[in-house]
């Protein structure tokens, strides 16, 4: 009896030093330097933004022999970013701090996982469908978003007992639109691979960074009434707008929604659909989920005439009979941004890059 | 020469079986009356979002094109037409009257139902916005 109970309990013990590393991030910086030397999370369109992500490593247990023939663990950092950044192709990672046993203030560089590399305890699976499922888009709304994964470049082989900070440096070139988003950083390691274990892996979002870009705001922080697709448009596109009534209270909400739209031509004319009809009525979405849509051809739907060019359409939401109307004063004064009473919102057509 | 490969490979399914005689390509006719039966936009399906179904492309014997009801379209006025190989065609060819040079759309000759559709692909608008526009035939009584 007392020879089993000590077996048992040597078992127990063995269950319990299972190894793992708990990882904590302890701080981000998305701050850039501003033209006039203060720094703010903002950067113009196209340049090189600097992030940098602090954090360490706790670890539990001793290396195992399969660990220690591979030379430990690699680091696994993972940014979520608006998919018009291309991150992938237009960053570079590196890392630093006593993790790097060798020399801690030496940087190291990050490369892109493979996307044929699946995370260990998500095969089958790429890192970014993992980060997404997982996460989705963190605390952004909207979906045009992607979680883009790199590895330390060589792996580090800890010991019980070993706390190694590091310092991951972010240089990313951004997109050239407008936009707004709050980053994401995930940090993880290859021993790990998204394990149900979370303190294994962590994840912070930044506050609200600014891309000052052209064209009309892309906002993946607050909801908005009002959305446009696709971004990239001309005349003799077929553009989509779209009223989300579920965006913050509304009396358009039970009623019927119509676009009211006037173009501004490049020649300086402007020319207005102001009617309540089949023409402008918006369709609400099958599922229910309080969203409208309608489709037009910009240069049909306002008899643009041969040789004119649209430059920019503004437009509101309204009722039948326009005791309603949601307009861009409307949207910030729920989304509590600077309110111009009467502004309507403004969607430019325009190629891009 | 995919097009051609897959001719040569398939003819057998051409085969018709009650009568097996026949043993002939269906010929490439595009003259007649087109109208839209589904229309994507960079892959996702928005046939049912706006209606497309007044629009008609006439594709004429004589080789003259006329456009009704406009859409989006290769061209937006009326002209002449052509294909790029009468026997194994990759592109529609349009060329607006006063214009001095043609605009051409990549095609594919799809058999939906046993009836000819033609399906083409455009950017009418930016570059990054493609539409691929699935044509069927007017009904003779419409």
């Amino acid at each position: 009896m007392k020879k089993s109970y000590k077996i048992l309990l040597a078992s127990a013990a063995v269950l319990v030093a299972v190894l793992f590393s708990c990882v904590y991030l302890d701080g981000i910086n998305v701050d850039q330097k501003q033209p006039d030397g203060t720094f703010a999370p903002a950067i113009g369109g196209g340049e090189v933004a600097t992030f940098v992500v602090n954090g360490h490593i706790e670890r539990a247990g001793n290396p195992g022999d399969d660990e220690a023939a591979q030379g430990g663990y690699s680091l696994i950092f993972s940014v979520l970013a608006p998919k018009s950044w291309n991150l992938r192709d237009n960053a570079q990672i590196s890392y630093r701090g006593t993790v790097v046993t060798t020399d801690e203030d030496e940087e190291h560089p990050m490369f892109p996982v493979p996307s044929t590399e699946a995370p260990k305890n998500k095969s089958g699976y790429t890192w970014a469908d993992a980060l997404f499922e997982k996460y989705g888009v963190g605390s952004n709304v909207l979906n045009d978003m992607e979680w883009v994964t790199f590895q330390s470049e060589r792996p580090y082989l800890l010991e019980n007992g070993d706390k190694p900070h590091f310092t991951i440096t972010v240089k990313a070139k951004v997109g050239k639109r407008n936009e707004r988003c709050r980053l994401g950083f995930f940090i993880n390691y290859s021993g790990d691979g998204l394990s149900t274990d979370d303190r294994c892996y962590k994840v912070m979002y930044s506050n609200p960074f600014v891309v000052r870009g052209y064209g009309t705001l892309v906002d993946y922080v607050d909801p908005h009434f009002n959305a446009v697709t696709p971004l990239a448009s001309a005349q003799n596109d077929y553009v989509t707008y779209s009223f989300n009534g579920k965006a913050y209270a509304n009396q358009l909400v039970g009623q019927d929604v119509y676009l009211e739209a006037k173009a501004y031509t490049a020649e300086g004319k402007v020319y207005s659909v102001t009617e309540k009809s089949e023409k402008t009525l918006m369709k609400a979405d099958a599922e229910s989920n309080g969203t409208s849509r309608l489709t037009i051809w910009p240069a049909g739907f306002f008899k643009i005439p041969d040789g004119e060019t649209i430059s920019h359409i503004e437009y509101v939401y309204t009722n039948k009979d326009r005791s309603v109307v949601v307009d861009k004063a409307a949207d910030d004064l729920a989304s509590g941004n600077p309110v111009t009473p009467g502004e309507w919102f403004d969607f430019e057509l325009s190629c891009g890059d | 020469m995919m097009v051609l490969a897959m001719f040569t490979t398939s003819c057998n399914d051409f085969r018709d079986k009650e009568t097996p005689k026949q043993f002939v390509e269906a010929p490439k006719d595009f003259t007649g009356v087109w109208q839209l039966t589904t229309v994507s936009r960079n892959s996702i399906d928005i046939t049912d979002v706006m209606d497309f179904s007044q629009f008609r492309l006439h594709l004429n014997g004589d080789n003259t094109y006329t456009l009704e009801n406009k859409l989006p379209f290769v061209v937006m006025h009326n002209g002449k037409w052509g294909a790029d190989d009468p026997q194994y065609p990759f592109f529609l060819e349009f060329q607006e009257e006063g214009a001095e040079y043609p605009s051409r759309a990549e095609i594919l000759f799809p058999v939906v139902d046993g009836e000819r559709q033609i399906q083409l692909t455009l950017s009418p608008g930016c570059a990054s916005n493609v539409y691929v526009y699935l044509f069927k035939r007017v009904p003779s009584n419409n």
